[in-house]
């Protein structure tokens, strides 16, 4: 469904010479239909910056994005908006609180995706869509009409994920969904994420910091470091046998529940 | 060393008052690492930013009392002598520091000029790039600074709120490396106030975990993370990915955390808790030890 | 709404604010029922009462020519406030539109209407007042424009920091992922966010807004006598406070002060209030 090939991204730095600045370079993965593909890495890998072109948020310098057999990485961002490709590729992003739009009620921040790429006019028929939405991820419907400040993180994240479903997407591209939130909220978002993707038929893009959460969410996984991918492969494998130096760094810096620090650690089974 | 006996602090505000912190007892010894563990709402900022005296003035001591060597000392925001024994580093490493000055310079104001490269090397920081700015650094090298500025007034406790956090995972396994490492030469006790377990427990060597401002177990950190007691400690364990083999088995604790402004039933995990029994809202259940140095506040715990 | 009950919660707290509000909610009810509560006619003249100090009859005396000077600032009122409304309405609008393009859209956009924005800002309100009545005529329109221009920099500058502020935030984007195009992401995301800020701007612009009215009518640009305006009833009892007659000067000077003022202080207390809530 998804066919990435050496894509990449560098941005100019203004200066005397022409000063270009790779954030990402030359990257390759294929994501089948209903699959899950984690991306991992630490901060200034690039993978934030992977998420969005993607998402075609930000333009491809050069490189590759085949989604169901047609390139979409000529297409601007700004162009894209009314591709019909759109709708079939949502964003669920980072949960830093500045995701939701401040001055609209959680209902009508659901409901704009139902108006700008569904193309939905009537209202009844727009709320009730809405009030699936919001049953689908577990969100009390009296939540819907409050702001943004009213609502707990986890609310929030919610919120973020009931909007990114409301175009009835194909493919979830989730930026660090869970990040900032507390372990047992983290719990019950994931679980619900989980359950989503086998209920819509949905394919992941995961991207994360946390190696933990990728291994609970992806059956593939690519680490990524200083732009590049360093290692890929199915998750169990990556976890079990690293063959990337940095990849083994990566694993041995988690903090492992059942060993002391300087044990090597595997995964709990 | 530091005793905090039957601490309760509330705070008023608009919506109320807000009973933050209800009958702690904590008690840290010179050279051990303790590790406060707890969600978001848990109290543990509370709690570290009172043993510092770092209190807001709205913040009102209910009952209870911090003893430092014996002393008793005060919450909030006051001049006291014992200040200086006890060093706080904070969450966002930029943000404790001047940006418009250097680090040398900032150091050189905690501790003076001469010790400058000193602390930089033990917190393994190249000693030139004492003329650097903070905004020249990587958050890994601004939390080391914030820790060299804590050692720079010789502590004999550091409370360590949320250092790695926001940190990548490598630079956060060599942060807490150093922490110990120092804590270990030093001779210098750590508090180390986290919502990662799984940090806490690789880390510390004892583990006090709260929830909705009382605390709900206290035990070595590897019992700990081997059999909780406490209903709320196990499914905080529970919802560790770390621990879980698939989503599916993920648990999550149920229910929100209590409204703290508003009426408290005695044990505060009521609410949340399965294996809730009658007693449970007589009184609030003690602390009580039920293997060696391992206590649990609840009446029905996991055994 | 949530600016509603932050305003409410801030009114609560700082009394000064709220009373000041208070007198700016007073002036506006006597300048839209002022003709009802005047009980002369403001332009009747009656030489045989001209001079005449406060009394119960006239509240604030009369002035040369006999007019009750109370009516006429109830009038002035009314004038003054219209005007001021009128300029700071179209300054707005004009502005909004401007610094909103300016901030969002960045590059050359922005370097045009900045380079605008700049010039006007090197105007003095009496040059630009003046070459505007000197190119088309002495008249009320004239003058409102002339303040409309002036104040235009003050709004366009506060909405494009806001939205160079806020346009890489992730609502923003997310919008983009929701179907906006460039146009509605600015309208319906992105401005509500400077309402606060310049609901602040106007309350401190609107004050200036009147003096420069009174300004321009003192200098005799724009409405001339006998129309009752602040300015003008201060231009023509300036010669009346050396022979002792202190109320013809002093009543539409004491009234313009106030308004000022209370203008002020709403926006400085608006500005505690809302930049508290932003600063969190």
């Amino acid at each position: 469904m998804l066919s990435v090939s050496q894509l990449s991204k560098s941005y100019q730095v203004r200066g005397w010479r022409a000063n270009a600045v790779a954030a990402v370079e030359n990257v390759d993965f294929e994501l089948a239909r209903g699959g899950s593909l984690g991306v991992v890495g630490e901060s200034g890998s690039g993978k934030s910056t992977l998420a969005r072109m993607i998402s075609r948020l930000v333009d491809v310098t050069s490189g590759r994005i085949v989604f169901e057999d047609a390139d979409i990485s000529a297409i601007s961002p700004s162009a894209f908006v009314h591709r019909p490709e759109r709708r079939k590729i949502q964003h669920v992003f980072q949960d830093t609180g500045e995701n939701l739009t401040p001055h609209l009620t959680a209902r009508a921040a659901v409901a704009d995706p139902i108006r700008r790429l569904v193309g939905v006019t009537d209202e009844e028929e727009i709320r009730a869509k809405v009030d699936a939405l919001a049953a689908s991820v577990a969100l009390s419907p009296d939540l819907l009409s409050r702001y943004p400040h009213q609502l707990s993180g986890g609310q929030k994240a919610r919120v973020g994920i009931a909007r990114a479903l409301a175009s009835n997407p194909d493919l979830l591209i989730l930026d660090e969904p869970t990040a900032a939130l507390d372990v047992s909220v983290q719990a019950a978002i994931l679980k619900l994420l989980h359950r989503l993707r086998s209920e819509f038929g949905l394919a992941y893009l995961f991207i994360s910091h946390d190696i933990e959460v990728v291994r609970l969410m992806c059956d593939n996984v690519i680490i990524m470091r200083l732009g590049r991918v360093v290692e890929q492969g199915p998750t169990r494998q990556i976890f079990e046998d690293p063959q990337s130096d940095y990849g083994r760094t990566l694993l041995a810096a988690v903090p492992r529940l059942k060993a002391k620090a300087g044990a090597t650690g595997d995964a709990v089974a | 060393m530091l005793d905090v006996r039957h601490l309760s602090i509330n705070f008023s505000t608009r919506r109320g008052t807000v009973k933050a912190l209800d009958r702690i007892d904590l008690q840290i010894v010179p050279g051990e690492i303790v590790g406060l563990v707890g969600e978001s709402g848990s109290g543990k900022s509370v709690l570290s930013y009172a043993i510092s005296g770092l209190l807001d003035s709205s913040a009102r001591v209910a009952s209870g009392e911090i003893c430092w060597h014996g002393n008793v000392i005060g919450t909030i925001r006051e001049r006291r002598a014992t200040r200086a024994a006890i060093a706080q580093i904070f969450q966002n490493p930029r943000a404790s520091l001047n940006p418009i000055m250097t680090i040398r310079r900032q150091l050189a104001d905690v501790a003076g000029e001469g010790q400058v490269s000193a602390l930089l090397e033990s917190v393994r920081i190249d000693p030139s790039r004492g003329n650097h700015y903070p905004f020249e650094l990587s958050g890994g090298q601004c939390q080391r600074v914030g820790i060299a500025l804590a050692l720079g007034c010789e502590p004999e406790l550091l409370i360590a709120d949320e250092p790695t956090t926001g940190l990548d995972v490598t630079t956060e396994a060599a942060i807490m490396t150093l922490i110990r490492d120092l804590s270990v030469r030093r001779g210098m006790a750590t508090l180390l106030v986290t919502h990662n377990l799984a940090l806490a427990a690789v880390h510390c060597d004892r583990i006090v975990v709260m929830h909705a401002g009382q605390i709900v177990e206290c035990a070595p950190a590897d019992r700990l993370a081997y059999a909780p007691m406490h209903p709320y400690a196990d499914q905080l364990l529970a919802s560790v990915p770390q621990h879980s083999a698939t989503a599916e088995d993920l648990r999550t604790v149920p229910g929100l955390l209590p409204d703290l402004a508003g009426p408290l039933p005695p044990c505060r995990f009521a609410s949340r808790c399965s294996r809730h029994q009658i007693d449970c809202d007589e009184a609030p259940p003690p602390l009580v030890a039920l293997a060696p140095a391992h206590f649990v506040a609840c009446r029905h715990p996991l055994c | 709404m949530q600016l509603t009950a932050t305003l409410q919660d801030g009114l609560r707290r700082d009394p000064l604010t709220a009373i000041t509000m208070g007198i700016i909610g007073f002036i506006c009810v006597v300048a839209l029922f002022g003709p009802i509560l005047a009980t002369y006619d403001p332009l009747a003249t009656d030489p045989s009462s001209a001079l005449k100090p406060p009394s119960w009859q006239h509240l604030c005396g009369t002035d040369h020519v006999g007019r009750d000077i109370c009516t006429r600032i109830i009038y002035a009122t009314r004038l003054d406030l219209f005007i001021a409304v009128l300029a700071v309405a179209l300054a707005l609008i004009i502005g909004s539109l401007i610094g909103s393009v300016a901030g969002f859209f960045g590059g050359f956009v922005d370097r045009i209407a900045m380079w605008i924005i700049d010039t006007i800002m090197a105007f003095p309100l009496f040059l630009l007042a003046m070459g505007i009545v000197a190119a088309l005529g002495n008249s009320l329109e004239n003058i409102v424009y002339a303040t409309a221009i002036v104040n235009v920099p003050f709004y366009a500058r506060t909405v494009r920091a806001e939205m160079k502020q806020r346009r890489e935030m992730g609502f923003v984007e997310a919008a983009r992922v929701s179907g906006n195009g460039p146009f509605r992401i600015l309208a319906v995301h992105l401005f509500p966010t400077a309402v606060p800020q310049l609901m602040i701007q106007v309350t401190l612009t609107m004050g200036w807004a009147m003096l420069n009215a009174a300004a321009l009518s003192f200098i005799g640009l724009g409405i001339r006598p006998p129309t009752p305006e602040w300015g003008i009833m201060v231009a023509e009892g300036a010669s009346f406070i050396i022979t002792g007659e202190w109320w013809v000067a002093l009543f539409p000077g004491l009234t313009l002060v106030l308004v000022v003022l209370s203008l002020n202080l709403v926006g400085d207390g608006l500005r505690d209030v809302l930049d508290a809530r932003e600063r969190r």
